[in-house]
């Protein structure tokens, strides 16, 4: 009886482009510059090129199946057995990928605003919200998106007013490729880390399908050429800001750059902004929740007892608790290097095994469904 | 189950409501700081002024806290027991150096309100010919406002192109930056007013030399850095019966400034700073301006005397071996082999950096 | 002229045929006019005999003046039962007519149709129901437009509304609920506009409400919302038969009751609570200003309390330095934390609004300022309560009054109180997660399954121009999506085609 309004190709967009942009946007100058130095943004730029190419493995994969998300095919190609143990695979990496969330964003927001507040109930508050919307279907969850994604824009344009007011040198980017090829590439690894959650195309897919296949491929490329020039420009924005012997010591450029803001009305617009920031975190957070929510849910449709709700709060607090975990920063970067090699095997390598057997056996949905 | 929940969820409300809070720092129980000063005294032991409000009635007053301290965490550690309340640096508008401090390693002292996040890096920050502390004590008997008299008067020369504009942030990039220097304005305390001496020249953390005010108002001019206005004041004659009649005041206008490396091989390095500029007369009493021949040869004057000033200019600055104008940034950026094999550091004072200077009355107020 | 029958080409389709009924007996012509007026169940019938034959009056019972029906039509027919029909009527003027449609136009403007069995004559009579009183509805006045507000009675109501959009399409469904209450109440919809699935979803709703007594709108709402947790108000009350006319045209539909002034409207979303009709009478600059200082007044009621508590306690460095002094010398000797000041502020200011809605008039008067200025006053010297915190809360008092609903508006104060919670533990960080939440169950929220957040969430740009502004009303041509109303139609864009007439040279 109720009907739905139309998934449309711009909900795509910003779901993507919400994921993506998180946690990573106010370190990403800082981590890339470290590798790649004052070639920082050429490296974004490749590191958006990559993730285009997997884009693109990811959507031929998808359009093989337009009516499933990767969780029904995986068993269809890789067998049951197999394919509930890569579903549960991709269900521990969307757990883990949550909590490292929490926890980067736990950290800014601990060194920046709130020193003194314990670590369980900055990560509690931005569980909360996450839960609330992560547990509702695509359409809730893309409106909500296309709305703040406004905030996104409100941040390009503060940049915009720091790169007028600050006296900005731009000699700080020359010379242009000194560092050489392989340094860019392993700067293109920093930064591809923050550009993580265009793999959620693999379960969007057959909600989008109505709009045609090059429609999605397009929303989702637009999406990505969208974050890769916000990450360019933030780059570019924050190297001529900062010398480069300064931007070592600087983490959180983004937010530095801001705070040596002076206006009339607000004094320090770094807090704003940090507040800002914050809802784009949530919505990569609650990208994730939806992740684990719908896998969760396949997983255990046998079991009627068991609604999206309890799947989405119940993992939703297990990786509160994972998050919570680690004490120091090492364990973090442990945690972070796991979770870039799951995300190159569970985004990059099972799909492309499975666009591969999918060619091979000639596997389409339709024929052996 | 859902009755459990609800108690969960009650007490974890009473949890927070009682121990919430964390981070509260409530305003009233604050104390702003508005405005400090660090000096070095003996041991190198850093000596911390610090104004604050205090209520009398309705006005407020100005009040002068000091501790000492082997940094300056220690000294405001020592001035929050001295005070009521919190003591709260993140409303400081203007730091004040002293001389013996600056002439230290000043990142050092200054890492502190880098590293606070409440801390206000968009502080101004001058030097002072002297003690620090002097300035404060003086402006506080007088009971202005010190924080907003030393920012507008800062503001103010920055309008006139007497200081540059620079914040606690701003001169930090730069002394990270091996291939740039700057400027501080500098203070001096003469007959119990405090006054805009100049500038203080820093080459790297440290300051090393002097700019006059004129001086300053040149060398932001040739480094593009010109504020509102940028005025100068030549001598044009010599014979006239008054001397008023012998000067004329000008304001430069439209000013374009190059750098160009006319040569970059490490031995022999070779900069043209060059300014092309129009100039507008505000004062000339002896009123010659119909004639366009006495124009061109006022003109000519002015580009002379604008040019032996540079030369004087440039002189001063690689005597204080501060790269004020970026040479080695520009040599980084487009001469990076070049860079390379230089010392900046000793080699910068060897370098040739020559002004060029290039002139034109395009102005003369409403008379003639 | 051409530009005429231009603009008259676009006319709605008829439904029905009515070319075609002349040849058809008396029952089936009753029937006809019946489905013209879409079985409305304010469409009455008598019959009577004169010239021993049998002769019908309809009407339409809400727009018709009862008593006078009775004592000039039916009671001089009932007397005299033969000769000519118009010199046994006593009317001011009888219009005869064969069509059916200026028939079903007529009788929804007041005028009663009478049919005789065997003629194809059908006469109007002019019988409207006239109502001399105004009562302006004291929460929604307007400074131009109609004073006219809703009655008590339910058929008075109906006529309003049929006065409003005198239309056959209007139709009017009676029915009652509550087992011992028996409450009327009516539903009133454009037939050929809304859209039918909402009907359905509405009767299914209504249906399952099994209640021993239903009392006022307020039952309904309860009833029937979907989400009666929510703080926002997801029904659009009101009493101003404008109001309803303009929402009906929308494709909405009204719920009106008998002894209650309010009328029910859904689905609404949540811009309708930000819009008064006056907004379509005002230039649409002025009106345009209107809407963005609203929407500006909803987050300034939402927020403020919470801004200042958050700014105040957690990071004054916000503060330009200029001011911070006279903020902190106001603080200076205030014993309590900024959130229990607050408190104090709103729950005196809630007392006071409660207490002055349940005195008469003129003490109520004296309560306002009784309670704004003195207490104001003595409250800040008495050091209780900071003179900034008096001027937010006021600020955040008046922004929750420019807001034309007034359950939107103290529902926005009410939601204020965990904003300053969030405000209090943990500064501008609560605040934006405070927000985030209201905004999410904002999006998630529905009206009948309609979206309440549209066209925001989903977001719908040409929607907004009529949101947060208001263009020039022939801009608008087609409705909103989201009502999937029958016809998207509402104005051709040749409606200001005269420019291209007056053209010179």
């Amino acid at each position: 009886m109720k009907k739905q309004i139309k998934l449309t190709s711009i909900q795509l967009t910003f779901f993507i482009i919400q994921t993506q942009i998180g946690v990573g946007i106010l370190g990403l100058p800082f981590n890339v510059f470290l590798v790649s130095k004052n070639d920082a943004w050429i490296s974004v730029l490749i590191a958006g090129g990559i993730v285009q190419v997997i884009i693109t493995i990811l959507w031929l994969l998808a359009r093989r199946f337009p009516s499933k998300s990767i969780f029904e095919y995986s068993k269809l190609l890789a067998g049951n057995v197999i394919g509930v143990v890569i579903n549960i695979g991709y269900l521990i990496y969307g757990v883990l990928v949550t909590s490292l969330i929490m926890m980067f964003a736990t950290a800014i927001i601990k060194t920046w605003a709130l020193v003194l507040t314990p670590e369980w109930v900055v990560m509690l508050m931005l569980l909360l919200p996450g839960i609330y919307l992560g547990k509702e279907k695509v359409m809730e969850i893309s409106n909500v998106y296309v709305v703040v994604s406004g905030l996104i824009f409100l941040l390009i344009i503060v940049s915009i007013v720091v790169l007028f007011i600050y006296p900005v040198d731009w000699r700080y980017l020359f010379p242009i490729g000194a560092t050489g090829g392989v340094t860019m590439l392993k700067g293109a690894k920093e930064a591809y880390f923050s550009m993580l959650g265009f793999e959620l195309l693999l379960i969007l897919y057959p909600y989008f399908k109505n709009n045609g296949d090059w429609a999605v491929l397009k929303s989702v490329s637009s999406a990505n050429l969208f974050v890769t020039l916000v990450y360019t420009f933030l780059t570019i924005s924050s190297v001529v800001t900062f010398s480069p012997e300064e931007l070592k010591i600087v983490p959180q450029p983004v937010l530095y750059y801001v705070k040596s803001l002076y206006l009339q009305v607000i004094e320090r617009v770094d807090l704003l902004f940090a507040s800002l920031w914050i809802v784009n975190v949530i919505t990569s957070l609650t990208s994730y929740l939806f992740l684990i929510t719908e896998n969760c849910s396949l997983l255990f449709k046998r079991v009627k007892k068991i609604k999206r709700v309890h799947c989405t709060v119940f993992w939703g607090f297990s990786a509160y608790i994972i998050a919570l975990l680690p004490e120091k920063p090492e364990e973090m970067d442990i945690l972070n290097t796991w979770v870039l090699n799951f995300s190159y095997v569970f985004v990059l390598a099972i799909p492309i095994l499975f666009l591969g057997i999918s060619l091979i056996f000639k596997k389409k949905e339709g024929e052996s469904a | 189950m859902n009755k459990k929940l609800q108690v969960a969820g009650i007490l974890l409300l009473f949890h927070l409501a009682l121990t919430g809070c964390w981070d509260q720092r409530l305003l009233k129980d604050s104390r702003l700081i508005y405005s400090s000063s660090f000096d070095l005294i003996e041991d190198d032991r850093i000596f911390t002024t610090a104004i604050t409000r205090d209520f009398h009635g309705e006005m407020g007053a100005n009040v002068e806290i000091t501790a000492e301290g082997k940094t300056i965490r220690e000294t405001r550690m020592n001035m929050d027991r001295k005070i009521n309340g919190n003591f709260e640096p993140s409303k400081n508008r203007v730091f004040l150096l002293g001389e013996d401090l600056v002439k230290k390693d000043i990142y050092q002292f200054l890492d502190v309100f880098y590293r606070d996040p409440s801390s206000s890096i968009s502080a101004k920050v001058a030097v002072a010919e002297g003690r620090g502390s002097d300035f404060l004590s003086k402006l506080r008997e007088k009971n202005t406002f010190i924080s907003e008299f030393l920012t507008e008067i800062i503001e103010s020369a920055e309008g006139s192109s007497e200081v540059g504009v620079q914040n606690l942030q701003t001169i930090c990039t730069m002394m990270f930056d091996p291939g740039k220097d700057f400027i501080l304005p500098l203070f001096s305390l003469e007959e119990e007013e405090i006054e805009l001496e100049g500038n203080a020249i820093f080459h790297k953390h440290s300051m090393t030399g002097k700019l006059s005010v004129m001086q300053s108002t040149l060398f932001l001019v040739l480094a593009g850095e010109k504020g509102k206005r940028a005025r100068f004041v030549s001598e044009v004659d010599k014979e006239n019966k008054t001397p008023l009649d012998d000067y004329i005041s000008y304001n430069i206008v439209k000013p374009k400034t190059n750098m160009k490396i006319l040569s970059d091989s490490p031995d022999d390095i070779k900069v043209e700073i060059s300014l092309k500029a129009g100039v507008t007369i505000s004062e000339y009493p002896a009123d010659k301006l119909k004639d366009k021949k006495n124009v061109k040869k006022l003109n000519e004057k002015i580009q002379g005397d604008l040019l032996k000033r540079s030369q004087k200019l440039v002189e001063t600055i690689q005597t204080a071996n501060a790269d004020l104008f970026g040479i080695g940034r520009e040599l980084i950026a487009f001469h990076p082999k070049t860079w390379e094999k230089v010392n900046w550091e000793e080699d910068y004072k060897e370098i040739t950096i020559i002004p060029k200077i290039e002139t034109e009355i395009v102005g003369n107020g409403i008379i003639n | 002229m051409s530009g005429f029958e231009r603009k008259n080409k676009r006319r709605v389709k008829q439904l029905i045929d009515t070319e075609k009924v002349y040849s058809k007996n008396l029952e089936e012509k009753i029937e006809v006019i019946k489905q013209g007026l879409f079985s409305t169940d304010d469409f009455k019938t008598r019959e009577l005999t004169f010239n021993e034959k049998a002769l019908i009056i309809l009407f339409v019972d809400s727009v018709i003046d009862n008593k006078n029906l009775q004592s000039y039509i039916i009671k001089p027919i009932n007397e005299n039962r033969h000769g000519e029909l118009e010199n046994v009527i006593s009317a001011n003027s009888i219009i005869s007519t064969k069509s059916i449609d200026e028939a079903l136009g007529a009788m929804v403007d007041g005028h009663c149709l009478i049919m005789t069995e065997g003629s194809e004559l059908m006469y109007l009579v002019c019988m409207p129901k006239i109502d001399e009183t105004l009562n302006e509805p004291i929460n929604e006045k307007v400074i131009r437009g109609s004073h006219q507000g809703f009655s008590e009675s339910i058929t008075k109501n109906i006529h309003y509304i049929r006065e409003r959009i005198s239309n056959p399409k209007v139709t009017v469904k009676y029915a009652t609920v509550g087992e011992t209450t028996k409450t009327k109440y009516a539903l009133i919809y454009i037939s050929n506009l809304t859209d039918p699935d909402l009907l359905k979803t509405i009767e299914n709703r209504i249906s399952y409400i099994k209640a021993d007594s239903i009392q006022s709108p307020g039952y309904f709402e309860e009833y029937l919302e979907d989400d009666s947790f929510s703080p926002f108000p997801q029904f659009l009350n009101t009493e101003r038969p404008d109001r309803v006319a303009a929402n009906l045209m929308e494709g909405r539909v009204a719920l009106v009751m008998e002894g209650s002034p309010t009328v029910l409207i859904f689905p609404v979303t949540f811009f309708s609570f930000l819009q008064t009709t006056e907004d379509y009478n005002n230039r649409s600059f002025i009106s345009s200003f209107f809407r963005i200082v609203r929407l500006f007044s909803f987050i300034i009621a939402l927020c403020l309390p919470a801004v200042y508590i958050a700014v105040i306690s957690f990071n004054y460095e916000i503060i330009p330095v200029e001011i911070i002094f006279s903020i902190k010398s106001s603080l200076e000797y205030v014993p309590f934390p900024p959130l229990i000041e607050a408190m104090i502020m709103q729950l005196t200011l809630e007392l006071l609004r409660e207490a002055s809605i349940r005195l008469p008039n003129p003490i109520a008067q004296t309560i306002g300022v009784v309670g704004g200025l003195v207490i104001g006053t003595a409250v800040v010297e008495a050091n209780l309560v900071s003179n900034t915190m008096v001027i937010v809360v006021a600020l955040t008092a008046i922004s929750s009054f420019v807001i034309p609903s007034n359950e939107l508006s103290t529902s926005l104060r009410i939601l204020g109180f965990p904003l300053m919670l969030m405000a209090a533990f943990f500064g501008i960080f609560g605040i934006v997660i405070g927000l985030m939440l209201i905004f999410i169950h904002l999006s998630k929220l529905k009206s009948f399954g309609h979206h309440y957040l549209y066209p925001m969430a989903p977001l719908d740009i040409g929607r907004l121009k009529d949101i947060l502004i208001r263009v020039p009303i022939w801009t608008l041509k087609t409705r909103p999506d989201d009502l999937k109303t029958q016809y998207k139609w509402r104005a051709s864009s040749a409606s200001r085609g005269w420019k291209q007439d007056e053209k010179t040279d």
